[in-house]
């Protein structure tokens, strides 16, 4: 069974990267899930950005840039009532200890 | 007809002319745009709302029992008597959000934000409830706080 994804690889592989999200947290658990598909050949869904801000697919962003196979990028937009809250995705990767 | 656009592409269309009362239980609402909404006892409940955008919703009496709620936005909503048991509102956004007579009871509120958000009469037998912040949230003697937890330390005002 291959070795899961840890929080420090996660970390590692997000140091000095600039792209941006308005989340508020990403789940380790979906990050590992989804480099477990990219390890198993399997090609994620293509991510929606606006500009550097990530509007759907944080958890395939940080998982391709971990695994070395960056997904495809489509152009998204923003809810503009999210403006006030972008931050550097680097910042809020936590740990969702209870979302399996 | 009402088409409910998610930000991830995905459509959601209802046959109804309103969304209020609608039954819209175990739904995909994953990144819904829902901002502004007038969801008004609406069942949401089993449904995916993750990351749903619900800054203004009304979700008055409404019902999201079960619903995935991780990192959904409610700031400024109204969310009056609405029923969120068992929920997983995991850094959600409530801030400014009228929770009036809630009932958040065995909710996972993990890292949940309900700064300056109104509590007074709701059910906060939530889990996890240590790890969300209340700063300026205001509450009453009828709200519902788990056995030994103080929410005045936690920057809760009680009104």
């Amino acid at each position: 069974m291959a070795q899961k994804i840890t929080q420090a690889q996660i970390l590692s592989a997000l140091k000095g990267d600039s792209t941006q999200t308005t989340q508020n947290a990403v789940s380790l658990p979906a990050i590992q899930r989804y480099v477990a598909r990219l390890n198993a050949g399997k090609k994620a869904p293509p991510i929606k950005m606006d500009g550097k801000v990530i509007v759907d697919g944080n958890h395939r962003y940080i998982a391709g840039l971990v695994q070395g196979t960056r997904p495809d990028i489509q152009a998204g937009t923003m809810a503009p009532s999210k403006a006030s809250q972008i931050k550097l995705l680097r910042e809020i990767f936590r740990r969702f200890s209870r979302l399996g | 007809m009402i088409i409910i656009h998610c930000q991830t592409g995905h459509d959601v269309k209802i046959n109804s002319n309103t969304l209020e009362n609608a039954m819209l239980d175990g739904l995909d609402l994953h990144r819904a745009l829902l901002e502004c909404f007038n969801l008004t006892g609406a069942s949401l409940r089993k449904a995916n709302l993750r990351s749903a955008l619900m800054r203004q919703v009304i979700l008055v009496k409404a019902d999201l029992t079960a619903s995935a709620l991780m990192t959904a936005d409610f700031r400024l909503a109204d969310l009056r008597n609405c029923k969120f048991n068992q929920s997983t509102p995991i850094f959600a956004d409530f801030c400014q959000a009228n929770l009036q007579n809630a009932d958040m009871a065995q909710a996972d509120v993990g890292g949940a934000v309900f700064n300056y958000s109104n509590l007074k009469g709701a059910i906060m037998l939530c889990n996890r409830l240590e790890e969300a912040s209340l700063e300026g949230a205001i509450f009453d003697n009828k709200t519902i706080w788990p056995e030994n937890y103080d929410p005045e330390r936690q920057g809760a005002i009680r009104f």
